[in-house]
């Protein structure tokens, strides 16, 4: 988090975490083609010629003045492929906020677990934890036919007892809603914090 | 060192004081001049954009900030991986009508210039590692006060942002 007092400027990251193919750049393109262009920048996608994230994707958008002070909100993913794990390191330091997007289908829970576990080991590395962290979980693709129940999901998945919502996101669904309670927890992480 | 208002243990919590900010800025813009550069950046290694003087049309200077960010962050982590001891501390990407050089400002911040063919490299480095010894004096200072970072966020805030994200996002 940053905050510049002389432009009354707060400025947090939410990164979107989760394994390959799991939605999280879709998720970030939905958010991107609803808000109006005078609210946010442009959207940047580093993206191999198959179209997969090979990098990261990022996109900036900023809310109005409130009493003078201007919340900003940075907005990344990372790589899910298990090879790009040097990325993901990168993007998550510094994240003030994780979505993390997990792929509904029966034949993708070991890879949404080995995605968490990644997560964890990646944020133990920087001193951190997921516990000490907002964190919202999306279960995303729940139009699928072979998905798994979001009870046995939950239990698999959801140890922190995270908020969590299901989602469609290449329709929309579930989408802003996940994003409005992670910036929701981060406001009062936030606030908890430099209260400190 | 501990630039600026670092808080709260492992998690970055960066607060950037109204001197600091006017100082850097002043700076930059000094900078800008002396190199006759079209734009001088400076901003955090997590992508944060803080301060920059100039403009290019049709670069959106956040997005460019965090790329910069993270072209650094890789970088780094290649000198790991192949067993450097040291960070590297500049980049130098040559172009045939702009050149950029970007430079860590300790280990949480950078400045990139991005300049025209016309003014040497050597002038470049020259006035930039001025700068970034002054950046660097002036984060090592100036704290801002508690009472004013608490005012930052409160339950006022928090329900404006609420309303506010049901306005943008639906």
């Amino acid at each position: 988090m940053f905050i510049n007092w002389a432009k009354r400027e707060i400025s947090v990251k939410i990164v979107y975490y989760g394994p390959g193919l799991s939605g999280k750049t879709t998720n970030l393109e939905y958010i991107y083609s609803k808000i109006d262009p005078s609210y946010r920048g442009e959207i940047v996608s580093l993206k191999t010629k198959d179209d997969r994230t090979i990098f990261f994707d990022f996109m900036q958008f900023e809310l109005g003045s409130i009493r003078g002070k201007k919340p900003h909100f940075r907005l990344y993913t990372v790589p899910g492929q298990r090879f790009y794990a040097s990325s993901r390191k990168i993007i998550l330091s510094g994240a003030d906020g994780i979505v993390f997007v997990a792929d509904s289908q029966r034949n993708r829970l070991r890879e949404n677990l080995d995605s968490m576990l990644d997560l964890e080991q990646n944020l133990i590395a920087e001193g951190r934890s997921m516990a000490d962290l907002p964190f919202v979980l999306q279960y995303n693709k729940r139009d699928l036919d072979q998905i798994l129940a979001v009870g046995l999901l939950q239990k698999k998945l959801n140890f922190l007892n995270a908020p969590y919502y299901e989602a469609v996101a290449n329709r929309g669904i579930g989408v802003v809603e996940t994003l409005k309670m992670t910036i929701q927890l981060v406001i009062e992480d936030i606030e908890r914090k430099l209260r400190a | 060192m501990i630039p600026m208002n670092e808080r709260s243990g492992s998690q970055k919590m960066i607060i950037l004081s109204e001197e600091q900010f006017l100082e850097i800025s002043a700076l930059i813009t000094s900078l800008k001049g002396k190199l006759n550069s079209r734009l001088v950046i400076f901003g955090d290694m997590d992508g944060q954009l803080i301060a920059k003087n100039g403009e290019i049309p049709g670069l959106d200077v956040t997005v460019f900030t965090a790329l910069t960010a993270s072209d650094f962050s890789a970088t780094k982590e290649m000198a790991r991986m192949v067993g450097s001891q040291n960070e590297f501390k500049l980049h130098y990407h040559e172009g045939s009508h702009q050149h950029l050089y970007v430079a860590a400002v300790g280990t949480q911040f950078f400045l990139a210039v991005i300049f025209d063919p016309s003014v040497t490299l050597g002038m470049v480095r020259i006035f930039t590692k001025k700068t970034l010894e002054k950046i660097d004096k002036i984060l090592e200072t100036q704290p801002v006060e508690e009472a004013q970072i608490t005012q930052m966020i409160d339950s006022e805030f928090k329900s404006f942002v609420k309303d506010d994200l049901n306005k943008i996002l639906g």
